[in-house]
């Protein structure tokens, strides 16, 4: 019934930020990490996004145990310097899958009535 | 020389705000989108400010965050102290007035004692289930009949060998059946004589109560309606160790039980104690017998 399915998504919900960076999760495979993240969004919804945001963000969803990190090999176009890449956890994929669900279910035959951002 | 340098100001910022690590993989991300998106677009000066930008973004949800992190901690530390000042006020007044005191002690004492005195009662009468198996597939069947002084109430009579056979062979409700009846005996053969409580059972009775033997065996179908036939008994476990001193060898022994010569068949696991509650060795005796065992 209503009540309970929905007190349990209010335990794992997700915000819309977070949402969108565990979907850039889910299409950079191995290679997510902050500046391919953020190019990721940026290129998708044309959202600017404010690194002090994304690795807030990304910090959140590892400690919820959505996402997992490890460092990478540093590079020559970085300074020499390491990059964290994150990878989605399986209960990061679930919340996720939730929320599509959702909003297939909700925008399911919507086309015509909804104003999307290309008019 | 600015040329096409990231401003290393702004790093050491970033170095000194955040942990070593996160200033690495930070810096690091600044750094390679300052290199290859920022710059080719916009020129160095543009670039150099879009990365003070940066930083200072980062640096300041950092300190956004360390701060909602150290309010939670001091909104707890609060809270604690405000429990403890509660804590300490009540103690105060309850030493200034011990009549109030010691009566208030009292009435929670009894009210806890009450309480846990019921729970118990219920817990053993109503919740625990039985220490048999399928405990609620279980059913003690009485037999009643109508009281001739007091109409439409209905009296538990007593069971008969015979009334029993007659339901047992009758009945379709129920798996399996089993009689039992609780008596005492007086044990002679194994050093001075002792009064024991045990139960009269048939064989049915350990498949029904799902126990087995733990020593030898328990009766079968044919020891029990043979009529005639030899008596048997089953020494309950805190009989087979303190008469007999746990000894396996107990098995084909004959004991003497009320003048009568049993033989020993078996020893029944620790804590059964069967359905009277109190058996401490079960028996069967001859079919001819006024008890209800078969």
């Amino acid at each position: 019934m209503g009540i309970p399915d929905g007190t349990r998504s209010m335990a794992h919900s997700i915000g819309d930020f977070e949402q969108l960076i565990l979907f850039a999760l889910v299409r950079l495979g191995s290679d997510a990490y902050g500046v391919t993240i953020r190019r990721e969004i940026e290129n998708r919804t044309g959202r600017s996004i404010s690194p002090g945001a994304l690795y807030t963000a990304l910090d959140r969803l590892e400690t919820r145990g959505l996402v997992s990190s490890r460092l990478g090999d540093p590079t020559p176009e970085r300074g020499g310097k390491r990059k964290r890449l994150y990878t989605v956890q399986p209960a990061g994929e679930r919340a996720l899958g939730r929320v599509y669900e959702s909003l297939r279910l909700m925008a399911s035959g919507m086309a015509t009535r909804i104003r999307t951002a290309k008019g | 020389m600015m040329g096409n340098v990231h401003p290393r100001m702004a790093e050491a910022l970033l170095q000194a705000c955040l942990s070593r690590e996160d200033a690495e993989i930070i810096a690091g991300d600044l750094e390679e989108t300052f290199r290859t998106e920022v710059l080719p677009r916009v020129g160095t000066r543009a670039a150099r400010r879009w990365y003070w930008q940066q930083v200072i973004s980062v640096v300041l949800s950092r300190r956004r965050n360390r701060r909602a992190e150290a309010d939670g901690f001091h909104a707890k530390r609060a809270t604690m102290a405000s429990a403890r000042q509660d804590f300490s006020y009540a103690l105060r007044t309850l030493r200034k007035q011990p009549a109030f005191t010691f009566v208030a002690v009292l009435m929670l004492a009894l009210g806890i004692g009450a309480n846990v005195a019921i729970f118990s009662l219920c817990h053993a009468v109503l919740f625990k289930p039985l220490p048999f198996t399928d405990p609620d597939r279980l059913m003690l069947a009485h037999m009643l009949a109508p009281d001739r002084e007091a109409k439409g109430v209905w009296r538990r009579i007593v069971w008969s060998y015979p009334k029993y056979a007659v339901f047992r062979d009758s009945q379709n409700v129920f798996e399996s059946t089993a009689v039992y009846g609780d008596a005492e005996w007086n044990l002679t053969g194994t050093g001075s004589p002792e009064r024991l409580a045990g139960e009269f059972v048939e064989s049915t009775y350990f498949h029904v109560l799902g126990v087995s033997a733990q020593v030898g065996r328990t009766f079968t179908t044919d020891e029990t309606r043979a009529p005639g036939s030899a008596p048997l008994a089953i020494l309950g476990h805190v009989l087979w160790m303190t008469r007999f001193g746990g000894d396996p060898g107990v098995l084909g022994r004959s004991v003497g039980l009320n003048g009568v010569a049993h033989t020993i068949v078996g020893v029944l696991p620790p804590g059964f104690r069967g359905l009277s509650g109190q058996g401490d060795r079960c028996h069967r005796e001859r079919a001819s017998c006024r008890f209800a065992i078969c």
